[in-house]
């Protein structure tokens, strides 16, 4: 009987002096595993430009209709992805998402990916749909958020032409330089054929040249480039 | 009939069947990108290879035909043909971007179908694609994408083969061969929109619809097009209560698969923001809005108030309204209004018209399908291809492919002398003399029953004087009527109606013929307003007011009285109106101030009168002069049934919702009915019933008056002709938003013969003022060959030139003079 007692109390004590589980939230938070399904994130290419090209394959993923997108045409004038098309709108409703990932498995782009942040909690409605700016990577400092101008990237030296691009028809034409010209019909050109390459050329071959300067610089598409995800300080949690 | 065996199992199919098609029947699917049911075969792709016994190597099944005995073995069954089709594929992807996610067609294209059907999972080439500029505009509604392109040729022989188009061709050869248009030329063609829908990749691709919606989140509704009476059907896609897209559907028996441009893409007023929403009353000079239940209690009371004081109430209705609306307004007419002042023309009718309109409507139809069988179409009055673009498309079809002889008549040579149409070309308002020379001239052959032409008019030889014409062309005629003999059809415009003596002539020419006659009218609900009775003198059914007979059974139909005078034309009750003899005066989806084909009598009419209702989708220049404006919704938004040309009734249903507090017009007139307690349909299908009871059984046909008219002599001040008809991209209030489709609209032009122009001292494109007694408007000439001496052109409403301001409804005729637009200023 006082064995018992006595083995009862046991227990006790040793957990009053044992290092404890419990974690001060929300003063003092814990990391989790690296595969967290936490809130997501669209992600930027380092200079800025977004990642997301705007094609909906994670709205068509979600199995809880929570993912919201609207493409656009990427301009000249306001770049805000690689290719053709931008998302003008992207919004995810936290009410409706369960957190599967299966939007991350979609995208084609590794735009979207999930970070650790579970603090998904609102006292409305609205503000539990989340837009494309709270879901938008904050920029690095010294680095311009997108849209950035043609111009701008073609001056970084960087190609954001036609979707998953290699390289230019441009850059390619006046590679083909010197080449036997290859015609085309003229009216289809919108940008000013290179000098001596014939009357008319917007239409051209890609060459080894071309090729092997792209291949030293892997473009913004390229797997290398996942690497490269920013992820924003402010969202990684402290110890 | 050929026996085949395909993969193992045994079929009969006629001769000439291809083998793709006798697997079809099978329900064996081999994949392929050029091959399309609708156009010739051409084998370019490679895709649909199978294996024939026999054979050292497999064979395109597209433009393989069977024969006796044959064994075909698909990709289902034999290892060659799907390692041949997988070969394919691969190869077509050497150079095809793999830019799926952001392309148009991903998600409804069939290369990525197939290539994850039948492909290989990756690929042995490492070497770089090629690359050309991206995306290019052929035109402002279709963007060329030349890396995507498969070389499938659908585009080029959709062009050549079934628009006669050909803007749109291969170039190059081998690995650089490419889509492209010509040099200076961009891809002009109503029809510029079919090309993209049958891109099997996402090589040419929609302008409007770029990056709205991914085909898999759209929902689609089967619905019937309203912007012309051709009845297209067609598809119309909309992402979150938004219409994004409008594709052609499938309809062998109308538009195959084809549809026009507008459309298409002339589906934007649907969806505006100046859309009408709710219910609004004038007070004080403008527009305050209140409940339903407050406008439809004032216009009860108003319709109290006129019976009461036996004013008379008038009802214009326009012929774009569907069926069931067009017959709810016409019963509302008779039995709530109690007036047979109902029409939906805004012209004068005539007694001919009277005559032939109720007889059409129980005579044997024509069908799409009955011109590819014709032996002679003759085309009168009509521009089929501004004013029903598919039944052009199947003329056309029908004259190439058919060798249907096509005859049209009319002042102005049409697109369908492209492609062989004999042109009989007469002065504006003189087809009577056409027809009737022609008739007399079968009639002296004994072609045709003398009596059945049933006009008291001079010789050939006066006539043929008088309208202009080529006599070796009428005689032409005569002699390709008196070999077709009841086999002919005969399309008349609705522009022959206001042409004196032409309806009737050409109506006659048929009858005695004992050959098809249709009417064809540029707006959608045409045939149902004669139908349903949106008509002065005519009763649902064709019945006439003035027959006790026939007024009766409508009477026990309706179990009330129906006035038994004839009512007031169009022009007559705008005529009324601006006498202040109207007084309640209402519109139903028209706008006389704007549309009225007299420069000031509309908007007149409409000031002077003392109360107006309008039902309205948007604010036009009649609404907005309106006292009661009540929102309508659109074809989109609603039910319905749509009666083409042919006389088919289309139904649909509603594809989005409607905005605000707007309905249906059968549904806001059932309300008023019931604020006055009298019996109306309260639901569609009511309608329907009702309609359905009202049919009639087809009858003989009889031939009509010819009337004996003297058309009036050009005078020395205004020596011109004028002629004038809508462009298919007019003006129109329906086109509000379309603005890339607006961009390919033709600019406005004035038309005169080169001699004509030679006379007045003025070479094509520069200016010229044309005026007549009651306005002058000022636009570029243009110089149309074979136009007849004294005749102008003008497109009616094109580009904010408005030529109603030129007419004078009251005129049989209308005469110009067409200056320099500079003397026009100093003069």
């Amino acid at each position: 009987m006082l064995s018992e007692f006595i083995r009862g109390f046991g227990v006790t004590l040793k957990h009053m002096v044992r290092k404890p589980v419990t974690i001060q939230y929300p003063e003092k938070k814990k990391d989790y595993a690296a595969r967290y399904h936490g809130r997501h994130q669209l992600n930027r290419y380092a200079d800025g430009i977004e990642k997301c090209i705007g094609c909906e394959l994670c709205a068509w993923a979600c199995p809880a209709d929570a993912i919201y997108v609207q493409g656009a045409d990427n301009t000249p004038d306001a770049r805000f992805s690689p290719g053709e098309r931008y998302a003008i709108d992207y919004q995810i409703n936290y009410l409706r998402c369960i957190f599967c990932g299966l939007c991350i498995e979609a995208c084609p782009t590794r735009a979207l990916t999930m970070t650790q942040e579970d603090e998904v909690t609102s006292t409305t409605r609205e503000s539990m749909i989340f837009t494309k700016e709270m879901l938008l990577a904050p920029v690095v400092a010294g680095v311009k958020p997108a849209p950035h101008t043609d111009a701008e990237v073609t001056a970084r030296g960087e190609e954001y032409y036609g979707g998953f691009a290699f390289t230019t028809p441009l850059a390619s034409a006046q590679a083909a330089e010197g080449q036997a010209g290859v015609s085309g019909p003229a009216s289809l050109g919108t940008e000013p054929p290179p000098a001596g390459v014939g009357p008319s050329l917007p239409t051209t071959r890609e060459t080894d040249q071309a090729a092997t300067a792209l291949n030293a610089e892997p473009a913004p598409f390229a797997p290398e480039a996942r690497s490269e995800d920013i992820v924003p300080e402010e969202i990684k949690h402290d110890e | 009939m050929v026996n085949v065996t395909i993969d193992d199992r045994a079929i009969t199919v006629p001769e000439g069947t291809l083998v793709i098609r006798a697997a079809e029947q099978l329900g064996l699917y081999v994949p392929r990108f050029c091959d399309h049911p609708y156009l010739a075969p051409l084998g370019a792709c490679r895709q649909c290879l199978v294996e024939i016994e026999g054979q050292r190597k497999p064979l395109t099944s597209c433009t393989t035909t069977v024969t006796e005995g044959m064994v075909v073995k698909t990709q289902f069954t034999s290892d060659i043909a799907a390692g041949a089709q997988k070969g394919v594929l691969e190869l077509l992807l050497i150079n095809h971007p793999l830019d799926c996610p952001v392309c148009d067609k991903g998600g409804e294209c069939p290369l990525q179908d197939q290539v994850l059907a039948y492909g290989p999972g990756g690929s042995r080439y490492r070497e770089p694609k090629r690359r050309y500029v991206k995306p290019v505009p052929v035109s402002p509604l279709v963007y060329l994408d030349r890396e995507r392109c498969v070389l499938c040729a659908r585009c080029t022989r959709f062009a050549s083969e079934i628009s006669g188009d050909p803007f749109i061709e291969l170039f190059e050869r081998g690995a650089l061969e490419q889509v492209a248009i010509f040099e200076d030329q961009p891809y002009e063609s109503s029809f510029s929109g079919n090309v993209i829908q049958i891109c099997p990749v996402g090589a040419l691709t929609d302008a409007e619809f770029r990056f709205k919606a991914r085909p898999f989140d759209m929902t689609s509704t089967p619905s019937v097009c309203n912007l012309c009476s051709s009845g297209c059907s067609l598809t119309i896609q909309q992402r979150r209560g938004q219409i994004v897209r409008v594709l052609a559907r499938d309809n062998p028996d109308v538009n195959e698969v084809w549809t026009c441009d507008k459309g298409r893409f002339g589906h934007a007023y649907v969806q505006r923001p100046e859309r009408v929403v709710e219910p609004m009353i004038k007070k004080e000079g403008s527009f305050v809005p209140v409940s339903w239940a407050e406008a439809v209690r004032l216009i009860a009371g108003r319709i109290q108030t006129v019976k009461a004081n036996g004013e008379s109430a008038a009802v214009l209705a326009g012929a774009r309204l569907p069926d069931e609306d067009a017959y709810a307004v016409s019963r509302f007419a008779r039995t709530i209004l109690g007036t047979n002042n109902v029409d939906h023309r805004l012209r004068r009718g005539s007694a001919e018209e009277d005559a032939v309109l109720p007889q059409l409507m129980h005579a044997e139809p024509v069908e799409y399908e009955t011109l590819e069988r014709a032996k002679l179409v003759v085309v009168a009055g009509l521009d089929p291809r501004e004013e029903s673009p598919i039944l052009f498309l199947r003329l056309r079809k029908a004259a190439l492919k058919h060798r249907v002889p096509i005859v049209e008549l009319q002042p102005r040579r049409t697109a369908l002398a492209r492609f062989g149409a004999r042109s009989i070309r007469c002065a504006p308002g003189t087809e009577a003399d056409v027809l009737l020379a022609a008739a007399t001239r079968l009639g002296e052959r004994g072609g045709v029953d003398a009596s059945a032409v049933k006009a008291h008019h001079p010789s050939v030889s006066a006539l043929l004087e008088r309208c202009g014409a080529d006599a070796d062309h009428v005689y032409a005629l005569a002699d390709l009527l008196q070999r077709a003999g009841s086999d002919a059809v005969f399309l008349a415009g609705e522009r022959l109606s206001t042409s004196p003596g032409a309806l009737a002539a050409c109506w006659n020419l048929a009858a005695g013929l004992g050959a098809k006659f249709a009417r064809v009218s540029r707006r959608p609900g045409a045939a149902a307003a004669v139908w349903t009775g949106l008509h002065p003198k005519l009763l649902p059914g064709g019945r006439l007011v003035d027959n006790d007979r026939e007024r009766l059974e409508v009477e026990a139909a309706w179990q009330t009285s129906v006035p038994a005078q004839p009512g007031l034309d169009g022009r007559s009750i705008l005529d009324g109106a601006s006498r202040g003899a109207i007084g309640l005066l209402y519109l139903v989806a028209i706008d006389p101030a704007f549309d009225a084909p007299d420069s000031s009598l509309g908007a007149r009419a409409l000031d002077t009168s003392d109360f107006i209702v309008a039902h309205d989708l948007l604010l036009t220049e009649s609404s907005r002069r309106a006292d009661v404006l009540l929102p309508a919704v659109a074809v989109p938004e609603r039910a319905g049934t749509f009666t083409d040309w042919e006389i088919r009734p289309q139904t649909f249903s509603p594809a989005v919702g409607a905005p605000g507090l707007a309905e249906p017009d059968w549904q806001i007139l059932s309300m008023i009915a019931a604020e006055l307690g009298v019996a109306f349909p309260r639901s569609l299908e009511d309608i329907r019933r009702e309609i359905r009871s009202l049919v009639r059984p087809q009858g003989t046909r009889t031939p009509v008056l010819v009337p004996d008219v003297s058309i009036p002599k050009s005078t020395e001040h205004y020596p011109f002709m004028l002629l004038t008809y809508p462009l298919l991209l007019d003006d129109g209030t329906m086109m509000l938003g379309a603005n890339d489709l607006m961009r390919t609209a033709d600019d406005v032009f004035v038309e005169l013969n080169a001699k004509d122009a030679e006379r007045i001292g003025v070479e094509p494109g520069e200016s010229v003022r044309v005026s007549s007694q009651h306005g002058a408007i000022e636009a570029p000439l243009r110089v149309l060959r074979d136009l007849p001496n004294g005749s102008v052109f003008i497109p009616t409403n094109q580009r904010g030139t408005r030529v109603q301001s030129l007419l004078d409804s009251t005129d049989a005729m209308t005469f110009v003079r067409v200056d320099p637009a500079d003397a026009g200023r100093r003069g």
